[in-house]
């Protein structure tokens, strides 16, 4: 399942998920309040996504949003401010990894609650359904948040009302340290949405352009007035849960990852088509090093939030 | 002026409001044909029609979740939980995502959302009779009103459906039965504005919801006796009215709080506390349920909840400790 | 005999809205007829004359409200009894209550 996409776009698919991987390294160099949540092994959902969706389609993720901010747009330098606190972000350093949000571009928002987007997700696609906007609203939820009766509620109530919401579970296999199969009884993820009537596919997330083609499918059918959707998109989480969380998991399964690296794969599929070569990739890689550049630059001198001006916005 | 109905008051209030505002929807269960569990929603589906008047599932989740988010995309929900116990199930998306939203977006996204319930104790026992206020308070970003009066009801209602941020509007059981005079014109009540409901020069009570209305029966035992009590309803219970409340105090000296719901970290311990420290020398009491459910029997309902006799005896120990610790002084 | 028509004070605390007479002054009452309307917070009540009787005094009309114990009306077993003075009527005519 490939999405025929054009050699600009492609290498353009490639660049994105470099700059995400990138900036999550330049964010590990940086002072962490709190810990934040890195999407390495997710990037191909990330860009995949939003490749997809328009602007004006609202996008509401999970509190692991860094990828996914970057991949809607949200500016390197701005979301490096905000992730470690300061002024300049799109939040003005108050909302951090958990809570960015940039509604010019469509981003309301990460979540930190798990499964706590869902409903609101609903509310926003009840919202676009009722002023007839035609924006699909896209609500990315973990494997985690899928043991969570928020997900029962939200399906239920997008099915009845046929809300234009697409909800893609990001199945990166763990919830912190408990796999999929221990914390979900149902046999697959999918099975979830079945009883409402909500069509659901489950795809490899940690291939871009398989992302794109079933977003098209979904976005395109719920354009259409179709109701509801869900698809899980199932990738790897390459590293622990957080900055903040031991990696317990045995060697063996982390040196299996590196098969499952979008990045990779898709490097690969670019040099077999003969999009890529040592030279372009190398291009590609200055041209991602020098906007990581300028986003430490951006955050180191951006000022620190101001107190009385966040109490006035309570 | 005109007597309604205090869920006539409501209807009245929200069909003026989805009349002026075509971004006001409601979501609720048994709102739809069937006219709101106090029939308080009569008439608005004929009017309104099923998209703007919709009936949810048993589902208090996802029905705030829902109304949080339409408000951060445009419209104006109103959503009704049938019972205030019943928010518990609703506060994630209430208190972690709507009650934050302005501040944690820098104020690019608002949640101009409005929760309507109903709390007290009226036999309906420990999971659908309890008076949850100073919980709400104590989250920034809520607005919290509770009206003891049909006319209130309605300026309240109209406030909330204008507020920019999430506001809780919570009524009582026991105010569904009466009647009350509802200004023919519009009058909103604005937020932070109580109301003194009798003058008196010897202590201020200051209450809210239902309890206003027991207050006030208090404050007629008192009169007997020759206490002259000064009765406030807060009718805003966050923000509150500091500045009235200040003033009564200030001119009495006294205040005792009354609610119904616990007394521990209650709405009346929070307004006590702050009074005291605006007033040197203030006397306080406080009076709240006793720490136990509500029960649906009516014996323990009744001994769990202040009335008016127990008001006015904390009326009168207030006086009568404030006296003797003058004596105390002075000797 | 004079008889009083009262709002039943098993309704608690409650306000009413008289809505209709279904009889007026000066009709003839059986046993069985309905006599008025009114309206709780929650529903509509028709009461109906357990006895025969003559319906002679209107209290309250349409729209005003009452409190349970307030008396609605009075009644007399004959057309031409002499109506008391307020207050001197002891007893309440038996009726039943429609709640709807």
């Amino acid at each position: 399942m490939e999405q025929a996409c054009s050699h600009a776009e492609g290498l353009r698919r490639l660049e994105s998920m470099l700059l995400l991987r990138a900036f999550e390294a330049a964010l590990l160099r940086q002072p962490k309040p709190g810990f934040q949540l890195l999407s390495r092994g997710e990037e191909a959902v990330a860009v995949g996504i939003c490749t997809v969706l328009e602007r004006s389609d609202p996008l509401l993720c999970s509190g692991r949003s860094i990828a996914m901010a970057l991949a809607r747009g949200v500016p390197s330098g701005g979301l490096l401010a905000e992730l470690i606190g300061k002024d300049g972000g799109p939040n003005k350093g108050r909302a951090g990894r958990a809570h960015v949000s940039m509604p010019s571009i469509g981003l309301y928002g990460a979540h930190g609650v798990v499964a706590g987007n869902l409903s609101v997700a609903a509310g926003v696609a009840l919202a676009q359904q009722q002023l007839h906007t035609g924006a699909v609203t896209c609500c990315v939820f973990g494997d985690g948040a899928c043991g969570a009766g928020a997900l029962h509620e939200t399906l239920n109530i997008a099915a009845l009302w046929q809300l234009p919401l697409l909800l893609v579970c990001d199945n990166n296999g763990y919830a912190v340290s408990t796999a999929v199969r221990q914390g979900i009884a149902v046999e697959q993820l999918t099975d979830l949405a079945a009883p409402f009537g909500v069509p659901a596919v489950a795809i490899d997330g940690t291939d871009v352009d398989d992302v794109v083609t079933a977003m098209h499918e979904a976005v395109t059918a719920i354009r259409a007035g179709s109701g509801p959707r869900f698809i899980e998109m199932r990738c790897t989480r390459m590293g622990p849960h957080s900055t903040a969380t031991r990696e317990e998991r045995p060697s063996a399964e982390l040196e299996r990852f590196r098969d499952t690296d979008p990045i990779m794969r898709y490097e690969q599929r670019l040099r077999a088509l003969g999009w890529l070569d040592d030279a372009k990739l190398a291009e590609l890689q200055a041209a991602v090093a020098t906007a990581i550049t300028a986003a430490e630059q951006y955050a180191a001198d951006a000022p620190w939030p101001d107190g009385d001006e966040a109490l006035r916005d309570v | 002026m005109s007597r309604l109905f205090f869920r006539e008051a409501i209807a009245r209030a929200i069909s003026e409001e989805m009349q002026r505002d075509p971004t006001i929807i409601l979501m609720g269960q048994d709102i739809a044909e069937h006219g709101g569990s106090y029939a308080e929603t009569r008439g608005l589906f004929e009017r309104f029609g099923a998209a703007r008047v919709r009936n949810t599932p048993v589902a208090e989740a996802v029905t705030v979740g829902l109304a949080a988010g339409a408000a951060a995309a445009g419209l104006r929900p109103l959503a009704f939980i049938t019972y205030v116990d019943f928010l518990m199930i609703g506060l994630d998306p209430l208190v972690n995502y709507a009650a934050k939203l302005k501040f944690k977006s820098a104020a690019q996204l608002t949640a101009p959302m409005v929760v309507k319930a109903t709390a007290g104790a009226k036999g309906q026992g420990p999971t659908h009779a309890q008076s949850l206020d100073s919980w709400l308070m104590n989250v920034p970003g809520i607005t919290v009103l509770a009206p003891s009066t049909s006319g209130d009801a309605y300026g309240l209602l109209k406030t909330a459906l204008r507020a920019p941020g999430p506001v809780v509007y919570i009524d009582h059981k026991r105010l569904f039965p009466l009647g009350g005079e509802v200004p023919d014109g519009e009058t909103l009540v604005p937020v932070a504005s109580a109301a003194i409901r009798r003058e008196g020069r010897h202590l201020t009570i200051v209450a809210h919801s239902y309890m206003s209305l027991v207050t006030i029966e208090a404050a007629k035992l008192l009169a007997k006796e020759g206490i002259e009590a000064e009765v406030i309803d807060l009718r805003s219970v966050w923000p509150v009215d500091w500045d009235t409340l200040e003033a009564s105090v200030r001119r009495t000296g006294h205040l005792l709080t009354v609610e119904e719901g616990q007394e521990v970290c209650g709405v009346g311990t929070e307004i006590a506390f702050v009074l005291q420290e605006r007033l040197d020398g203030l006397r306080v009491a406080r009076l709240g349920a006793r720490r136990m459910p509500v029960s649906a029997s009516p014996v323990l309902e009744s001994y769990a909840l202040p009335d008016a006799e127990r008001v006015a005896a904390s009326a009168r120990r207030l006086l009568q400790r404030a006296r003797q610790d003058d004596v105390a002084v002075t000797t | 005999m004079i008889r009083k028509l009262i709002i039943p004070v098993e309704l608690g605390d409650v306000e009413v809205r008289l809505l209709d007479w279904l009889k007026s002054e000066g009709d003839a009452v059986a046993a069985g007829d309905a006599l008025l309307e009114f309206e709780t917070d929650k529903a509509i009540v028709v009461v109906t004359a357990s006895g025969d009787g003559v319906l002679r005094r209107v209290l309250f009309g349409s729209g005003d409200w009452m409190k349970p114990g307030d008396v609605v009306a009075l009644l007399s077993s004959t057309a031409d009894e002499a109506l008391p003075a307020e207050g001197e009527v002891g007893d309440v005519l038996q009726v039943t209550f429609d709640v709807t």
